[in-house]
């Protein structure tokens, strides 16, 4: 492609730009004598935003792309509503030449600059090769939640609340939980992740099955995966999960000593002790203390995160009789195996303490994501597979994949009661995106050569969208609809298969080109 | 003209409740105290270096930008709320708006005046995220105000965008549903006196460090203007306190704190940070918290409540703090301390709570919002909360509003 | 016009540009030696392309990004760094200085910063020998 003509629009709007007469003058010459792939077409106005119509409506035969040159930010005259109709956005380039303004009120000294801008960016685009932008209307009109705890079934419930049709995905059995416009999927194990916002396809498993659903968009509520609270070998403490405290004080006895753990793990492990649920254990340690259950109630833990108001709730708990003990990294509670008492070094006093523990309350221990089922879901994740999930903070639960949401660990570990909020923020996402009824598929997009790919699988992986995937002949393709236009593959690709439409090569090479050159 | 909302605040919950309203199709007002919509976060600088440090500052002022341009959303800054009324399925409010001096729609944000400005201070360029994207004049420090009839940002601006005859005005507003989103104000540190804040410059709040670094790109001290040697950052200031201060924890300290010792540690290796704190109440596991320590030698963390700022014989900060393991008192000397400063209700809550007869606590903060009545409550003015925290909620809010007004979702 | 100092400048179009208006709004102009090519993501820069820029008589290659982990396109600034770091390592081989190219990292509310560390730059290279390839590939 030896490059198309560009249109170079710019207004001469003196006021604005700063410019006296001869250096305008000077300008528009040195642009219309510019690159030999433009053609400058100068509209003469005081402002730009009177040659709004003639700019919409603009026809130039063989010239399908444009640099507009504004001397103000595009945004305050809303230029972003108005650029010509007929091209394709993603072959417009609007340059914002304020930003190249001096300090100093003299601007004659600017002109070659704003002329090698200019120049710069229709060297540029003149090797574009972008497609049309293009609305895809949503195939599918359901939401499904993928998520086995509490806060799943809320977030479907609410959906289906809605007038959204809600599917909830759950490994965990989920009896009893019925709503008009709810799908209730259980025993089902997500396994794979297709498609583009608006139509995915998710994979499950069920009953030795495989099945496929539709979806508009996702919600992973997940949270870690839970295993089973398990007390230490050979004790004879009693373990109740804190999840299940209001139903063990309904009847438990008296006993010596109980004990709120921050995390069972913290007796056997030296992992750091994982507490979300601060309220709870607050509130349970509370209610005990207000109904006796126990002669000596304390809450052992390394960081007592009564953040907030919480506060309150802690001095109340206090007041109410527990006993607060902290611990540090270096000397963490231990049990013993002939009586039931948990041994540890007090860090105020520094002497070790031998607390009366008949019963353990703590949070049930939970163990980190698998890391296949995020490859599985095809969401970005850390070069070395971790379970923690990374990316920009566009929004509270969004991820880089349009259409996807997460909350609670799936962004990153928080607090229950940061988790909570999160969920209802989620949810109102989810309206608005499902709202929206289309997905925009950008014409910026790459294209993978055909022939020249190696089937490495390196844009497969690098893609944050995953929008590259292998075909049927084993060959890398790129999901244009998908494709966010970020050219991270492109430049991955060890077989330089891969070019962006709107960024190709040699349009960089051109702004080099033109950025380098030396001025006469 | 009946507008859907009106959302009262334009901090992160009310940017974050604007954006769901816009992209559920609903119209949006947005009214605010300061001079530009955006909140605390405008005067909150970056945390991060090379890696993101996950602060929250750029969130609600990126989403900002992003709903900036709709034509469904308008923003009226420097406003104070005069009366509040509900009529029937209406909610109006008058409002007095002070003058900007500078009409946002002839700005064309090319920066000149801002380099024109004799006076530091005197013109205030917008920060990234703001509504609008238009400077303001600061009438008490202006020259053109203060005696010597300066024109300089007049004179080079392109547009003649400048107006300083403008004059205060009258706004009413009408609105199907409000939306209160007041946010907190930093604790007074003077009423902390043991820490000397105002006593010596080198002592500063953590939103006196952030308003540096915006400014240089750097934290310099005050009363030189140099980078500091030896920095304390205490924790817990005017927060879980009887005696000058609240007693609720303010919530968001820990992470911010850790947050600006981060990028204080990074950014200047010849400088020591010294972190002193009650309890890290951190969202995240106390690993993930502070695994960015590593085994970098100019930071040192410590679990000791820092009790009093004092003058040294060489005119150093002398600042006394227990040690855990045994309760010792140590004493360091450093050239300057950054007070982790609380958040506190806004005055202005208590009147619009008063106004929209919306309970309050004892703190001050809002306690529940009145669905059926159309008005809700968004963020922190309902309890310490962090950026983040108020951004989701701002958002949760948003779609509850607007499903009351009876879209179909 | 003489031969000025040139400092090309790849800048990504989101937390990056937003920082550069931020900052100009601000009053705070580019320097006069950074030329900007405005690219979607760093991710998008390949080595050779750097070097390009060099070779066709820049002093100097800042790449500006968004700051690793909250990259717009979520990985962009984290390759563009690798591959910053190894035409440091070109650059060593061939003698010529590798403070020559910068990868540096900004957040969109970060506008004075940046600055400074663009002038901060533009002043590094001021201070190293003129180029020798300057106008020998035009």
């Amino acid at each position: 492609m030896s490059g198309n003509k560009v249109c170079i629009i710019l207004s001469d709007c003196q006021s604005c730009s700063g410019l006296s007469n001869e250096d305008m003058n000077r300008m528009l010459g040195a642009l219309k004598g510019g690159a030999k792939a433009a053609h400058a077409l100068i509209v003469k106005a005081p402002c730009i935003k009177e040659s709004r119509k003639e700019i919409r409506t603009l026809h130039i035969e063989g010239c399908d792309r444009a640099v507009v040159g504004m001397w103000c930010h595009p945004e305050k005259i809303g230029a972003l509503n108005w650029l010509p109709k007929k091209m394709s956005p993603s072959l417009i380039e609007v340059v914002d030449l304020s930003i190249f303004a001096a300090k100093s009120t003299k601007c004659s000294s600017q002109v070659d600059k704003y002329v090698r801008v200019l120049h710069a960016s229709a060297a540029g685009l003149a090797h574009a090769e972008a497609l049309k932008d293009r609305k895809i209307p949503f195939a599918s009109k359901s939401v499904v939640v993928i998520g086995s705890n509490d806060r799943a079934k809320d977030a479907a419930k609410s959906l289906a609340s809605k007038g959204i049709h809600a599917k909830l995905i759950s490994m965990e059995p989920m009896p009893g939980v019925n709503a008009e416009n709810l799908e209730v999927i259980d025993g089902a194990t997500t396994e794979g992740l297709k498609g583009i916002p608006g139509d995915f396809r998710i994979a499950y498993s069920r009953k030795g099955q495989r099945k496929e659903t539709d979806a508009a968009s996702i919600l992973l509520v997940s949270e870690r995966c839970l295993s089973k609270a398990v007390p230490p070998k050979d004790s004879k403490v009693k373990v109740v999960p804190l999840e299940q405290f209001r139903n063990y004080s309904a009847g438990g006895a008296k006993v010596k000593g109980m004990a709120f753990l921050d995390d069972l793990q913290t007796l056997t492990t030296a992992a750091d002790p994982v507490t979300p649920a601060w309220h709870t254990l607050l509130e349970a340690a509370k209610t005990a203390a207000a109904n006796h259950m126990a002669d000596y109630i304390s809450v052992i833990a390394r960081d007592v995160k009564a953040a907030g108001l919480l506060e309150m709730l802690w001095k109340e708990a206090a007041d109410a009789g527990v006993k607060f003990i902290r611990y540090d990294d270096k000397s963490r509670p231990k049990i013993s195996k002939e009586d039931s008492t948990i041994s540890v070094k007090d860090l105020v006093l520094g002497e070790s303490l031998d607390i009366p523990a008949d019963v353990i309350v703590a949070p049930i221990t939970t163990r980190p994501w698998e890391p296949m089922f995020i490859e599985r879901l095809f969401l970005p994740s850390d070069w070395d597979l971790k379970s923690r999930l990374r990316g920009p903070q566009r929004g509270t639960a969004q991820s880089p994949c349009d259409g996807i949401f997460m909350v609670g660990y799936a962004g990153f570990n928080k607090l229950l009661d940061i988790a909570e909020p999160e969920l209802d923020s989620a949810v109102a996402q989810i309206s608005a995106f499902m709202q929206k009824g289309c997905h925009v598929a950008r014409g910026a997009v790459a294209v993978i050569e055909e022939g020249k790919c190696s089937a490495c699988l390196t844009c497969v992986r690098t893609c944050p969208y995953r929008a590259a995937i292998m075909n049927e002949s084993w060959k890398a393709e790129i999901i244009a609809d998908k494709c966010a236009g970020c050219g991270n593959c492109v430049a991955v690709c060890p077989s330089l298969a891969i070019e962006l439409k709107n960024c190709t090569r040699p349009q960089i090479g051109a702004q080099v080109a033109a950025s380098t050159e030396v001025v006469q | 003209m009946m507008r859907d909302v009106l959302v009262i605040g334009g901090g992160p919950a009310g940017i974050a409740a604007a954006e769901t309203l816009l992209s559920l199709g609903k119209n949006v007002t947005v009214v605010d105290s300061a001079p530009f919509a955006g909140g605390v976060p405008l005067e909150l600088s970056c945390k991060g270096d090379i890696e993101c440090t996950r602060c929250h500052v750029c969130m609600p002022r990126d989403a900002a930008a992003r709903i900036r341009p709709s034509e469904c959303l308008e923003v009226v800054p420097m406003a104070s709320i005069q009366s509040v009324a509900i009529e029937g399925d209406v909610i109006k409010v008058n409002a007095k708006i002070s003058p900007r001096y500078v009409k946002p729609d002839a700005c064309i944000g090319c920066g000149k005046c801002a380099a024109a400005c004799p006076v530091v201070g005197a013109l205030v360029a917008p920060p990234h995220g703001s509504i609008p994207n238009a400077p303001y004049v600061n009438r008490e420090l202006c020259a053109h105000f203060t005696s010597k009839k300066c024109n300089e940002c007049a004179k080079v601006c392109p547009t003649q965008a400048f107006n300083f005859k403008e004059r205060s005005k009258e706004s009413r507003t009408e609105a199907r549903a409000v939306i209160v989103a007041t946010g907190l104000e930093p604790i007074d540190p003077s009423a902390v006196q043991h820490y000397g804040y105002g006593l010596y410059p080198d002592v500063v709040t953590s939103l006196d460090a952030e308003r540096i670094i915006s400014k240089y790109g750097e934290l310099r001290k005050p009363s030189d203007g140099q980078k500091p040697k030896k920095l304390a950052i205490i924790q817990c200031v005017g927060s879980r306190t009887t005696k000058g201060g609240v007693e609720y924890c303010s919530k968001f300290c820990c992470k911010y704190g850790l947050r600006i010792a981060r990028a204080l540690v990074e950014r200047s290796p010849d400088s020591q940070v010294d972190f002193l704190y009650m309890d890290l109440r951190t969202f995240e596991p106390r690993a993930d918290a502070l695994s960015w320590i590593g085994d970098k030698k100019n930071f040192m963390i410590s679990q000791g409540v820092a009790a009093k700022v004092q003058m040294s014989a060489a005119g150093k900060l002398a600042i006394k703090r227990t040690t855990q393991g045994d309760a010792s008192i140590e004493e360091g000397e450093y050239d300057m301390a950054v007070l982790s400063i609380g958040g506190q209700p806004r005055p202005e809550t208590k009147v619009l709570a008063a106004h929209l007869s919306l309970p309050q606590d004892g703190f001050g903060f809002i306690s529940a919002d009145d669905a059926k009545r159309r008005i809700f409550v968004a963020g922190s003015c309902k309890g310490p909360m962090d950026i983040e925290e108020s951004f989701s909620d701002g958002q949760a809010v948003g779609a509850r509003a607007a499903a009351c007004l009876g879209v179909r979702q | 016009m003489s031969d000025k100092l040139k400092i090309v400048a790849f800048v990504c179009e989101n937390h990056a540009m937003s920082a550069i208006r931020a900052a100009s709004i601000a009053g705070e102009s580019l320097p006069e030696s950074v030329r900007i090519i405005e690219i979607p993501c760093t991710g998008r820069l390949e080595t050779p392309q750097m070097l390009e820029a060099i070779g066709g008589g820049a002093d100097g290659v800042a790449v500006i990004g968004c700051l690793e982990e909250n990259c717009y396109h979520d990985i962009g600034s984290m390759l563009a760094r690798g591959r910053v770091n190894r035409i440091k390592d070109i650059l060593k081989d061939i003698s010529m200085e590798p403070e020559r190219v910068e990868m540096i990292n900004a957040a969109s509310v970060s506008g004075a910063m940046l600055m400074m560390k663009l002038r901060q730059f533009e002043s590094r290279v001021a201070s190293l020998p003129v180029l020798s390839l300057k106008g020998a590939i035009q």
